[in-house]
Order: C-alpha cells, then structure tokens, then sequence
C-alpha cells in the first residue's frame, strides 16, 4: 500500500481534532488557540492551523492523517491541505444546528477532494442529536453524489476502534477510486 | 478585558485596539498595515480600514502564529516571542499581546529598521498594560 494522505474535515465541534489524536501513533502536531467565542461552540480551544498525526503501516509506508480548521475564515487552510490529500473523512455531529445542511456546504468546499479521492461520513455525537440524522445524511449525500455510493457511520470520536474502522473503509475507497482513475485514463 | 463579551465585540477592547494602531501608524512610517486580532482569529481592528488585500489578515495570522508556536514547542525552545516573514518587497511581523488571548501583526514595506519592529513591540505592551487594567 502506497502512502496514503488522509483530510479530516467538517464544521467546529465535529471531532476532527479528537479523532486525529485517537488514532495517530505519534504525537499529534496540533494549532490550537483560545475559542473566544463560545457561541459558536462551546469548548475551550479551537484549530486554528491544521492537526496532524500518522500511523505506520508495514515497515516504511504510512498515512498521514491532516485535519482542518472548521471555521470557515480560515478556508485557505482548506484549499492547501486539500491538494495533497487522496482521501476525505467528513465528520458532521448530530447536533449541529443543522447536521444535513453541513454536509451539504462540506461537500461544496471538498467538492475537488471528494471527486478524485476516497470520502467517507462519520455522524458524532449522534447519542446528542436527533435519532434520524445518519438516515437523513445519507439520503443527502446520495443525491450531491448520486454516482457514488458513500459510506455513512456513526461514530464516536474518541473511540479507536470505531475509528479505525471507519478509516480502513476510507482507505479502501481510495484505491478503489484509484484504480478507476487509472483504468479510465 | 472582561471576558463577559467575545474580545472582537467588546467595545472597550475595540477601541483600546483602534486608538494603539492609530499611535502605531503615527511613529511606524513603513507601517502598510496593521491588525489586533484574537488568538483565533478574530479581527479586533485594523488599520487602512476596509482594504481588501488585509480581509484574511487575521486568519492568516492566527493561523501563522499557531503554527510557530508548534514549531517551537518541538524543538523545545521556549515561547514564541515574534514572528518575521522577510518578503523581497515587504515584511510581516507577528507578536502576542502580553498574555492575552490576543496578537498584533504589522505589514511593513521594504526598507524598515529595528527601530520599527521595536515601536511595533512597544504598541503590542502597551495595547496589553491597557486591557490588562479597564
Ligand atoms: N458525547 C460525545 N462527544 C464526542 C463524540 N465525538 C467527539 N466528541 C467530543 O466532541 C468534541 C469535539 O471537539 P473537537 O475534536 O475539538 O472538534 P473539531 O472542532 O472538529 O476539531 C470533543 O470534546 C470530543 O470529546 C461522541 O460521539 N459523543
Ligand atoms: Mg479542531
């Protein structure tokens, strides 16, 4: 398996920064700054930069795992950490105001990404949200992507088991979608 | 600083940031432009107002000082004290604002000296002593 570069993206308070510390093997690279306003989310940091962590794989490949600052004054973060990514891991969190319009604007600002790479959905914090919303995420990202068929979980951020596994599946969508690339070509 | 009221939407704080970036201005002749932001990059004030090229200043900055600061905490070399981007027709420094949550950014054109970078230190200190004690 080649390298792989994986983006974490989705609104402030997805989890983007905490699933990129549950699964890195290595310190956590990380760009966090005093959150100033807690009307927006209610925590005491915030990404100001990116994360960044990696996990081996075998004896010299790795994934590098990147994640992005949600808060959309900081979207030139976006178009520089999206041009080396292969794979994209959208977390929305069941209680956003409003989780289906997320993903919506998400998959407009990853649009590049999620068409030539790999794109899964992590739902977390869905014990907090409406009971319906991986069903409703699902139909939504179906009909943005109707050629796709996208891989929806609910996850636990913290979790790295769950973690993991919603990874692996990402990591397999990349060299499916890679190995179209090439045999289209 | 109250801390009642998010830093970029405290009127006092606004205009405690407003009148350090006009004295700025006044001592600092390469001064292009200047920025008080909140260390996650919120605009606080900014001098020209309303120029189009400094809109993501702050985001940049934030995001620029953050990025320093982990570079220092790596190699394990104290606290970030400031920031200099040296361009071929300009430069940008960066430093926090005492120990607030806050941080001041100066474009500077070419051809500025020590002394410059010291006003703009200078400003930063004062800037914190006067939101230190409303
Ligand atoms: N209750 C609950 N909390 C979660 C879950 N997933 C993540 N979190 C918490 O939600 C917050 C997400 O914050 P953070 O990782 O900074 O989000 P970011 O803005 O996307 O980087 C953290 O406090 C996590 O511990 C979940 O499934 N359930
Ligand atoms: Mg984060």
């Amino acid at each position: 398996m080649p390298e792989h570069v994986i983006l974490f993206a989705g609104p402030m308070g997805a989890g983007k920064t905490t699933a990129i510390r549950t699964l890195s093997e290595i310190d956590v690279v990380s760009t966090e700054a005093a959150n100033t306003d807690r009307l927006q989310a209610d925590k005491d940091t915030t990404t100001v930069a990116l994360d960044y962590g990696e996990i081996a794989v075998g004896l010299d490949d790795k994934i590098r795992l990147y994640g992005v600052p949600g808060q959309s004054r900081f979207d030139f973060m976006w178009t520089i950490l999206q041009q080396r990514a292969m794979g994209l891991m959208l977390l929305i969190h069941a209680d956003a105001p409003n989780p289906v319009v997320a993903v919506g604007d998400q998959l407009g600002a990853f649009l590049d990404l999620a068409n030539r790479g790999g794109l899964v959905i992590g739902i977390t914090r869905s014990e907090l949200g409406p009971r319906d919303v991986v069903d409703r995420v699902r139909t939504v990202a179906s009909a943005l992507l109707p050629e796709r068929s996208i891989p929806v979980f609910a996850v636990d951020a913290r979790d790295y088991e769950q973690m993991r596994t919603m990874l692996m599946a990402l990591i397999s969508d990349v060299e499916e979608r890679a190995e179209m690339m090439r045999a289209s070509r | 600083m109250t801390g009642a009221l998010p830093p970029h939407r405290d009127p006092a704080v606004v205009s405690a940031a407003v009148a350090a970036l006009a004295g700025l201005a006044a001592v600092c002749r390469p001064l292009r432009a200047a920025i008080v932001l909140t260390d996650d990059g919120f605009e606080i004030a900014r001098i020209p107002r309303g120029a189009d090229e400094h809109r993501r200043l702050a985001s940049m900055a934030s995001a620029m000082q953050a990025l320093a600061d982990a570079v220092v905490r790596e190699l394990r070399i104290g606290t970030n004290q400031h920031l200099v981007i040296d361009a071929s027709e300009g430069a940008v420094v960066a430093l926090r604002v005492g120990h607030l949550p806050c941080a001041l950014v100066a474009v500077l054109d070419d051809g500025f000296v020590p002394d410059d970078v010291a006003e703009i230190g200078a400003t930063a200190d004062a800037l914190a002593r006067r939101l230190h004690t409303p």
